[in-house]
């Protein structure tokens, strides 16, 4: 378990080091001391220290987005890589946004036509290059932080990230500076970048020959409440295996649907025959997804997530399911036969109309003695509290652990007051849902 | 918080950006077809308007570190608020103050020759003085603003024919001999080195027995036997502290004046650290 626990460290660790390490070999290339020598020096400098941050960042982050199943146990999860992402994303950015600033400030000291000279395009291509793929970057990522776009549109906008990055690498290969002047720094620039385009690459260009993706058919659509679609699929040959808690990559060969590419996570048993995924339209692809009938293909990539009752320190447990969020749970507790397992698990939603599971929950629960659904209803209790569900499960005094999964500000809120009554934040464990 | 971190940064970024180009395209200045516009171009104080000619002796009387002039192409430039910035390094630059540099800015004394972008070239005209052997342009078209942190003494005086100076003699530099004003003669070349001490990879101490004189021989060898010269990267870090030629005149600004009778061999270096 321990050793898990480093290694779900090891994944940012990497990063950190990977671009820390041109900063070092920068840092050898001349003494320090002359690198911060007076105003022009110490500018140079910061634009250049920015600059090898940013672009080791970038590549980083592109291999990062592929989603490469061998490094879902570096970073604890599929989930958390791509909160990872989120935050070096961002950290490129700013890298990159300060870097031909700093570096103008140079130029004022001749003039500041000379500094809004450096910062436009000309005719030096090794520059315009630069300031191509900063504008470029900028652009798209209005659309990831500020503009809410239609997924399918933004995922798009996103890809073309990549094209801000070469125009970053054309920069980077033409303009003079200390990467061009030392063979060791440009070697590793470039293969670090290398890296990146190769993830970029395998994930937007040739993902339909290099990923693998199982061939399923849908066997039946059902409508539970009001907005939540159980969807079940056969496999077409290949049967995926999976833990269950896990989640999947599918899309639908449907026109009507659209063919775009979504994760849900498995609400059915590994051991059956077939795969459910149980779906609450949130928006505009999820709510068209009750049209699906049967015989309608699918592909599926997969699976990912490291949230599962089987890859916890203890067997006594707590479940704690906000909404949809109940999905991984219900596989989980389809699967849990064995009885070595103890565990309570809050079904959380608003009423009883919500609660479209509880029946087969329910059911599940008569079965085992070991295993406790307790529902919680906001509407006519009030939101669940962690000091509630401890002096109902006894969170802290029997050292369970706690799996949360539901809308981001219930579980970021549970966590909180877990973490107040001084249950160990290694004893929780929450899935997020929202990848982006 | 990213978002937070990347809103604060878009707003400095478009802040700075936008001050930048107001400033620099509304208020042009330095404008290579002597079209001056704005307020407050003059130079006032500077060469006496129009009466000098760029002649190659005027031109070769600005041929320091501290005053440089080049011929390029037959035009003139005062490239000395430049040399801190040039990306190739002063010590580029500094060998041809005062002279023809044409070849060498054409080629970057590369071979094949390597040419200077369209954005040097730009650069270049900012420092434009006058057309070679004529007589010396509108004021106007002089650099504008002393570089910031340095102390250039009277303002807007980077660039006249100094009227007191200071002749590089031997027994001018034996003055500076001591770890707070340190110079040394190196192959005819003298080297203001006192804000180097503490950098210098061999540490103080292997210098500053050598302030105030003649240190060719220790240069070339490091005291080492068999010699062991310097690199590259050394020979072009120590033409920053090029101060002039021996028996050079060159003007005081820049030159620390030596302390009242300071007992030399005081180390305040960073300590006995030996050459690799």
């Amino acid at each position: 378990m321990i050793m898990n626990r480093i290694k779900a460290r090891l994944g940012l660790v990497g990063i950190v080091v990977l671009t820390i390490i041109p900063v070092l070999i920068w840092v050898g290339m001349r003494p320090l001391d002359s690198r911060f020598a007076g105003f022009a020096a110490t500018v140079t400098s910061l634009g250049e220290i920015t600059a090898l941050l940013g672009m080791s960042l970038f590549s980083l982050n592109l291999v990062l987005s592929a989603r490469f199943k061998f490094m879902e146990d570096y970073f604890g999860g599929l989930d958390k890589s791509y909160i990872f992402h989120h935050l070096i994303g961002g950290l490129t950015f700013v890298f990159l946004l300060f870097h031909p600033l700093v570096l103008s400030l140079k130029y004022l000291q001749i003039s500041a036509n000379s500094a809004a000279m450096f910062l436009l395009p000309g005719a030096s291509w090794d520059t315009n290059f630069g300031i191509f793929a900063l504008f470029s970057m900028m652009l798209l990522l209005v659309f990831t932080f500020y503009i809410k776009l239609p997924y399918q549109n933004w995922k798009l906008t996103h890809k073309f990230l990549g094209l801000a990055f070469a125009f970053g690498l054309f920069h980077m290969f033409l303009i003079t500076s200390d990467v061009s002047g030392s063979a060791i720094l440009r070697l590793y620039m470039f293969t670090l970048a290398g890296l990146g385009v190769m993830s970029l690459v395998y994930r937007v260009v040739l993902v339909g020959i290099l990923v693998e993706k199982l061939d399923y058919v849908i066997e039946d659509v059902k409508e539970l409440g009001d907005e939540v679609v159980e969807i079940s699929l056969k496999a077409a040959n290949k049967k995926m295996k999976f833990s269950p808690g896990q989640f999947v990559f599918i899309n639908f060969m449907h026109e009507g649907v659209g063919k775009e590419v979504h994760p849900f996570s498995i609400c059915s048993s590994p051991e059956e025959e077939i795969l459910r995924l149980g779906i609450k339209s949130s928006g505009d692809y999820t709510s068209r997804l009750k049209i699906l009938k049967k015989g309608v293909p699918a592909k599926i990539e997969g699976p990912y997530g490291r949230f599962s009752h089987r890859w916890l320190a203890s067997n006594k447990q707590v479940w704690i399911a906000g909404g949809i969020g109940v999905t991984p749970f219900l596989s989980m507790a389809r699967n849990l036969k064995e009885a070595d397992y103890e565990i309570d698990m809050y079904y959380c939603v608003r009423n009883e109309a919500e609660a479209v599971f509880m029946d087969e929950l329910m059911v599940l629960s008569h079965d085992n003695k070991n295993f406790r659904v307790i529902p919680c209803f906001s509407e006519k209790e009030g939101r669940i509290s962690a000091q509630k569900i401890d002096e109902s499960s006894h969170v802290k005094k029997d050292g369970k652990m706690v799996l949360i999964c539901g809308p981001l500000p219930m579980m970021k809120s549970l966590k909180e007051q877990f973490t107040a009554m001084g249950v160990k934040k290694r004893m929780i464990r929450m899935e997020e849902f929202k990848l982006l | 918080m990213v978002r937070k971190l990347v809103s604060i940064s878009l707003f400095v970024f478009w802040a700075v950006l936008v001050s930048i180009l107001t400033a620099g395209l509304v208020f042009k200045q330095n404008n290579i077809t002597g079209d001056v516009t704005g307020g407050g171009n003059n130079n006032s104080g500077n060469i006496s308007g129009g009466g000098v000619i760029l002649t190659a002796s005027e031109v070769a009387k600005h041929s320091s570190a501290n005053d440089c002039w080049l011929i390029i192409n037959n035009k003139v430039y005062d490239v000395t608020n430049f040399l801190s910035i040039h990306p190739g390094g002063s010590g580029t630059i500094i060998p041809f103050c005062g002279q023809e540099a044409t070849a060498a800015f054409d080629s970057k004394e590369k071979n094949p020759a390597v040419p200077h972008s369209q954005t040097a070239d730009n650069l270049l005209n900012q420092y434009y003085i006058g057309d070679f052997n004529q007589a010396i342009n509108q004021p106007g078209n002089q650099t504008q603003n002393p570089p910031p942190g340095n102390n250039t003494g009277t303002p807007g005086n980077g660039t006249g024919t100094p009227n007191n100076t200071i002749t590089l003699t031997p027994v001018e530099v034996a003055k500076h001999n001591s770890v707070s004003n340190c110079w040394l003669i190196i192959n005819g070349n003298v080297y203001d080195v006192t804000n180097f001490l503490n950098s210098h990879p061999g540490g103080a101490n292997t210098i500053i027995p050598y302030c105030g004189q003649e240190a060719t021989a220790a240069f070339d060898s490091k005291d080492r036997n068999p010699a062991q010269p310097h690199s590259q990267t050394a020979d072009a870090l120590l033409a920053n502290y090029y101060i002039g030629m021996l028996g050079q005149a060159v003007p005081p600004q820049n030159v620390t004046q030596p302390p009242p009778a300071n007992p030399p061999g005081n180390t305040g270096g960073r300590g006995e650290r030996d050459d690799d």
